[in-house]
């Protein structure tokens, strides 16, 4: 999981380029599918973190500063997590009126590349901190 | 880089690493990154190959993948989880 973690911030970003390239015909069915990816890829992100933060909690050597650093990082990922959900709402928002108001899709682009930073930016913080214990 | 070789970069990622030799020669080689790692990507986020490649087709997501994504959003959006 360390390893590909990287990997997958610039997969995310291929991702969201896609939606600007395919966009025209079916484009709401390319923003759901842009969602849904998103929304596949920071889970994994978190459940790969969620294990390693109570893999890690949980160890017989864990120290008081290893303890406190691992809760900050848990409530950085917790507080970008949030974020990348509300950006999830704005952008089903945006999607449903993008159905019946097709001059809405630069808003709708933006947003979609917004949340392909977002999901970017969990996986980042999660390699970083099992990287920088 | 061209749609067509795109989708083609895309449909790599959902196949696994495969032959990419002759193709990845041609593209930007920030974006041979994610051919490279395509299988690990799928092995990690369970669903992920079928919305990727629905994704390619321009087909509407199944209700399965819907659930399954709001089903994972649930998890992502909860405040008391970790």
């Amino acid at each position: 999981m360390k390893k590909i973690l990287p990997a997958l911030t610039v997969a995310i970003a291929a991702a969201s380029l896609l939606v600007q390239i395919i966009g025209c015909g079916s484009a709401v069915n390319s923003a759901k599918n842009a969602r849904n990816t998103a929304v596949g890829i920071a889970y994994g992100g978190y459940v790969g973190w969620t294990n390693y933060y109570v893999l890690s909690t949980n160890q017989i050597t864990l120290t008081p500063d290893k303890l406190e650093s691992l809760n900050n990082a848990e409530r950085s990922v917790k507080s970008a997590r949030l974020h990348f959900s509300a950006t999830v709402g704005v952008a089903d928002s945006l999607i449903a009126a993008y159905e019946t108001n097709s001059a809405i899709e630069p808003q709708l682009t933006a947003v979609l590349n917004s949340l392909g930073g977002e999901a970017s930016n969990i996986l980042w913080l999660i390699n970083y901190y099992q990287t920088n214990p | 880089m061209t749609q067509a070789q795109l989708t083609s970069l895309l449909q790599d990622i959902v196949s696994g690493v495969g032959t990419v030799g002759d193709f990845a020669a041609g593209i930007d080689p920030a974006l041979k990154v994610p051919v490279v790692v395509g299988k690990a990507i799928l092995s990690q986020v369970p669903g992920l190959e079928a919305t990727i490649a629905n994704w390619i087709s321009g087909n509407a997501p199944t209700q399965e993948q819907q659930d399954t994504a709001a089903a994972q959003l649930a998890v992502l959006s909860n405040p008391n989880g970790l």
